[in-house]
This record gives C-alpha cells, sequence and structure tokens, in this order.
C-alpha cells in the first residue's frame, strides 16, 4: 500500500443510513483529508459498529476476508479487541478524526510489512495462494450479502439435530420470543418435526437474532418420546426433517450465503435434493441440474440461468444446511469455470411439455 | 403432427400403470392380465405387454407415455422401446426385498439409452417399509458415476409424479422456464 498524500480509503460496516450519513459530512468536511467513504472490496481499512445486530457477524467475516487490514470498532462496550482500535460510543468528531490518523500510521506500518514480505525478508508468513482467475465481479458483495447461521435459530436446530441423532434420542426446544412461547419437537429417528409454527410464525422467528430468543433444549423421556411419536403417527402430525430444516435456512438466509462462504470459487451440489417433500419451486430444480452436474459459481448459475443471485443464495443455503452442498476444494473446481453452456435442441419441446405438467400440477392431486 | 415418448420402467408392483395414469390425458391403455407367477403376492393384475398412456401439446406435439412390463422375461422389448425417447422414468418399490438391486438391474438395462438421455428415479412406498434412506440410493449411484434426480413418490400423487417429471425436463434442459 503506497500512501503520501492521498486519503485513506474506509468502508463502514453496520451503520444505518443516518449514521453513514453523519459519517459522510465528517469526512467529506473536517475529515477530507485522511479519509474518503468506499465500498468494503476498495477499502484499505474498515470502521464497524459493533452494536448493530450483526456487528459480531460483521467483525468475524471482516477478519476472515481482510485478515491484516487495519480496524476501528465502534461501541458502547469495549469488546477488548487486540485486532482493532476501539472507540467508545458516543463518538466525538475529533475523538474520530484521531483515531483515524492512529489508523493511517497503522496502515503505514502494514504497508511496510507487506513491502518486506514481497521481498522475501524478515517477515515469514505462508504463501498466499495465486490471484484466482475470474470475470465475474464480485466487489458488489457486500456484509449483508452473509450471515452466520449460529446467530440465528438454525444454529441451535442443526446443533440439536446432531446431537439427537448421535445419542439417538427425541429433543423438545421451547422458543420464547418477545411475543410468544413454542414449542419444537425433534424426532431424528422417524425424520420428522412436530411443531404448532404457521409459516409467518417460523419465517419471524428465523429471522430473529438468537440473542433475542429464549431457547431452552431437553432431552425427551422414552415415555414422553413414544407417546409422541404414535400421536404424530396417528394424527399425521409435523413435517418431515428434511423439509423443515430446509425452511428454516431459506427464511433465515434471507437471499444471503452462510458466512465464510468464498463465492469466488465453484460451489457443488452432492445430489439432488428430494423435491418432491421440499417446498421448493421450479427454479430451485433448475439451480440443482446445474451444480449437481458439476461445481460451478453461484453468480455463473445466476447469469446463466437469468435468476436472481439471492434465490440462487438462498437455494445453496439450504442445501448447506442440509449437508449436501459447499464449496469445492479441488483444485480443479478453484478457477472459475466461466463457460455458458447453452439450451439443447430440442428446448421448444421441452417447454411445452412443462407448460403441460405445470398445467396438470395444477389441477387437483389425485 | 410430431411424436415423441417418454418410458417409465421399474420392477413389478413400483406404480409405473398409476403413474402413467397420473398424468396422462388419456385413459391408460394397458395389457394387464391376472397375476399368477411370484407377482401375485405383490398384486392381483400385472402388465403383461405394456401401458400406454398420451400428452398432447401445444404445437401438434404429441408425447407418448410407454410402461414396460415389470418381469424382467420381457427386457427384449426394451432397447426397441427406448429408440428415440426423450428420457427415462425409474420406479422402485422401497418394499421389495432389494430394492438398491432393482435398481442396479435397471440401470444397468438402460445404459444405453442412459448415456445419451437421461433418468429421473422414483422411489415409491417408502412410508411402508425399513428400506433404505434415499441417502443409501445416492451413495449407490455414485458409485456407477450416475447422479440422477432421486425423490420420494407416491405414484397415486400427480404432484410427486409431475415433479419427477419435470426433474427429467429440468435435467435435459435447465434454461426451462
Amino acid at each position: 500500500m503506497t500512501r503520501a498524500n492521498s486519503s485513506l480509503k474506509v468502508a463502514l460496516l453496520g451503520f444505518d443510513e443516518r449514521s453513514r450519513e453523519t459519517m459522510r459530512l465528517i469526512f467529506d468536511g473536517p475529515g477530507k483529508q485522511c479519509c474518503t467513504l468506499t465500498d468494503e472490496a476498495h477499502a484499505e481499512a474498515g470502521i464497524i459498529n459493533l452494536d448493530n445486530i450483526d456487528g459480531l457477524s460483521l467483525w468475524q467475516r471482516f477478519r476472515q476476508h481482510h485478515p491484516t487490514q487495519p480496524l476501528v470498532i465502534m461501541s458502547m462496550k469495549d469488546p477488548c479487541a487486540d485486532d482493532a482500535l476501539f472507540l467508545n460510543k458516543p463518538v466525538s468528531q475529533e475523538q474520530l478524526l484521531s483515531t483515524m490518523q492512529k489508523l493511517i500510521e497503522e496502515c503505514r506500518t502494514s504497508a511496510a510489512v507487506e513491502m518486506k514480505m514481497a521481498v522475501g525478508t524478515t517477515v515469514t508468513k505462508p504463501v498466499a495462494p495465486p490471484p484466482k482467475q475470474h470475470t465475474i465481479a464480485t466487489e458488489t458483495l457486500k456484509d449483508e450479502d452473509f450471515y452466520n447461521p449460529q446467530d440465528f435459530l438454525q444454529g441451535e436446530l442443526q446443533t440439536l439435530v446432531e446431537t439427537s441423532r448421535e445419542k439417538e434420542i427425541s429433543v423438545k426446544l421451547n422458543v420464547t420470543s418477545s411475543d410468544a412461547e413454542h414449542e419444537i419437537f425433534l424426532m431424528t429417528d422417524l425424520n420428522r418435526v412436530v411443531h404448532r409454527l404457521s409459516t409467518t410464525q417460523l419465517a419471524q422467528l428465523c429471522g430473529t437474532p438468537a440473542f433475542l430468543l429464549e431457547l431452552t433444549a431437553r432431552r425427551l423421556g422414552h415415555k414422553a418420546s413414544l407417546a409422541l411419536e404414535i400421536e404424530a403417527h396417528q394424527k399425521k402430525l409435523g413435517e418431515p426433517l428434511q423439509s423443515f430444516l430446509w425452511r428454516v435456512a431459506r427464511y433465515t438466509s434471507y437471499g444471503r450465503l452462510p458466512l465464510g462462504t468464498d463465492i469466488t470459487s465453484s460451489a457443488y451440489l452432492a445430489h439432488w435434493p428430494n423435491f418432491t417433500r421440499l417446498p421448493a419451486n421450479d427454479n430451485a430444480m433448475r439451480i440443482a441440474a446445474l451444480l449437481v452436474e458439476k461445481p460451478r459459481p453461484l453468480p455463473l448459475v445466476a447469469k446463466v440461468l437469468n435468476i436472481p443471485l439471492r434465490e440462487v443464495f438462498s437455494f445453496y443455503s439450504a442445501a448447506h444446511a442440509l449437508g449436501m452442498a459447499g464449496i469445492s476444494q479441488r483444485d480443479i473446481d478453484r478457477t472459475l469455470q466461466t463457460e455458458a453452456p447453452s439450451p439443447p435442441r430440442q428446448h421448444g419441446l421441452f417447454g411445452r411439455l412443462l407448460g403441460r405438467l405445470k398445467e396438470i400440477g395444477n389441477t387437483d392431486s389425485r | 403432427m410430431r411424436n415423441h415418448k417418454i418410458i417409465f420402467t421399474g420392477p413389478v408392483g413400483a406404480g409405473k400403470t398409476t403413474a402413467i395414469s397420473a398424468i396422462s390425458d388419456i385413459p391408460v391403455i394397458g395389457t394387464d392380465v391376472k397375476a399368477q407367477d411370484m407377482t401375485v403376492q405383490r398384486k392381483a393384475t400385472t402388465t403383461v405387454a405394456m401401458d400406454y398412456g398420451l400428452m398432447e401439446l401445444e404445437g401438434s406435439d404429441r408425447v407418448h407415455l410407454y410402461g414396460t412390463p415389470g418381469q424382467e422375461r420381457f427386457d427384449f422389448m426394451w432397447d426397441i422401446l427406448t429408440q428415440g425417447g426423450l428420457g427415462l422414468i425409474l420406479l422402485l418399490d422401497n418394499s421389495r426385498s432389494k430394492p438398491l438391486q432393482d435398481m442396479r438391474f435397471f440401470l444397468g438395462a438402460f445404459k444405453p439409452f442412459i448415456a445419451n438421455q437421461k433418468v429421473a428415479i422414483g422411489v415409491t412406498r417408502m412410508d411402508l417399509a425399513q428400506g433404505p434412506a434415499l441417502e443409501e440410493y445416492h451413495r449407490e449411484l455414485r458409485q456407477l458415476d450416475l447422479s440422477p434426480p432421486v425423490f420420494e413418490v407416491d405414484a397415486r400423487n400427480r404432484h410427486d409424479v409431475v415433479t419427477l417429471l419435470k426433474s427429467l425436463l429440468f435435467s435435459l434442459d435447465p434454461w426451462l422456464n
């Protein structure tokens, strides 16, 4: 990084529109000489509002993507970070600008370190992989495009499912939100989940950060478990476990990717999801068809199929939660495959056949 | 008028006739006779030649739906039947004694066809028996270097049959919308 008189390019993470505007006024006015606001992809440093509900995730993700970049954390409580400068809220203009000056100093230091590394002198560090060849712009990705399942009900449910499978037990999870209490029974041996949540209620719970929910899990005794199994069987209660987890992941993802997903690498789908038992649309099947054939970068899938990127992200997040999707670690898949396969010769016929199937599907089921 | 065909195959009692009935525009023309061999243990009648259904599409295209007889002694017909086919629907009965072996048998028998076209697999009667889970089918398929759609299917349920057919179409052409 070479810095003489040019200002430091800084990304703001976790700030609402009003705070962002205030920061912009400062950096366009008195702080003009030291900092310029930009997006994360072009930034040389970051400022994170840790009091944002996604603050911790933003911090983790920032460090994952920019392990050496200088960082300022703004919060009402000192997180005692050793990888960032701390600014206690409320922050005055003077405090902010003085901290930014320190940050510029850090940038100079890290630039010096980078230069030493470049000439192979005193600093030892693993050699970074060569830059990937890609043509898909990823600089448009923002913090909001990622989420940490562990910060939501999804993470708790996945952990409980794993535990109940390992120990071959049924589990009851009580979920208390600000306005209601719900029960979720996980019967992994039957691959079923019993609950009375409406779609809206489940979606709301999935979108609420876990720290705002009270989650209490307990093992169901043998008798209670058996009684529930009989009732579930007789009254056809509940839904298949996979379908439930699929929905939970989709509601939580809300068009975002699990934290740490490398969007520039190819994503794989190990096999087709069981679409007759999942709440999925035709686009999900189209995405599955392309990803099962061979690993491909998600932006390429969206582009080739003309599907919104967020819908592809949602699909990936749901399939990832079910353990059937991931980012390929194979060298051959690490380079972006940008070839765009084209529709087959019989595209017209297949289209008419699909139209007929949709008509049939819209009639009564039996 | 252009004619095309989709083939439904699988062992005795897997639901081929029922699945064709669920989507055919005409009542299925069958060649069922009273079952006399081992088949009688699974159902009262069975298909000895083939089932036939039809889907008429816009633009005067017709898609003929052929169901192969389940018994292996009729497999001489399969090569002829698949010629010019758009794709294959394989229905497997999870309550049979060795459904994974059934899958290997049928995928082997239709191997030349699958090499050029696509197959989608529906597993029926998953609610009736503690047969293999879908994951086991996928594992078996990976060994065969295949990755077709494999869904739990109730052949009487039109939604299931339509979804399975759609997956076959999207495998052939993901650009469909």
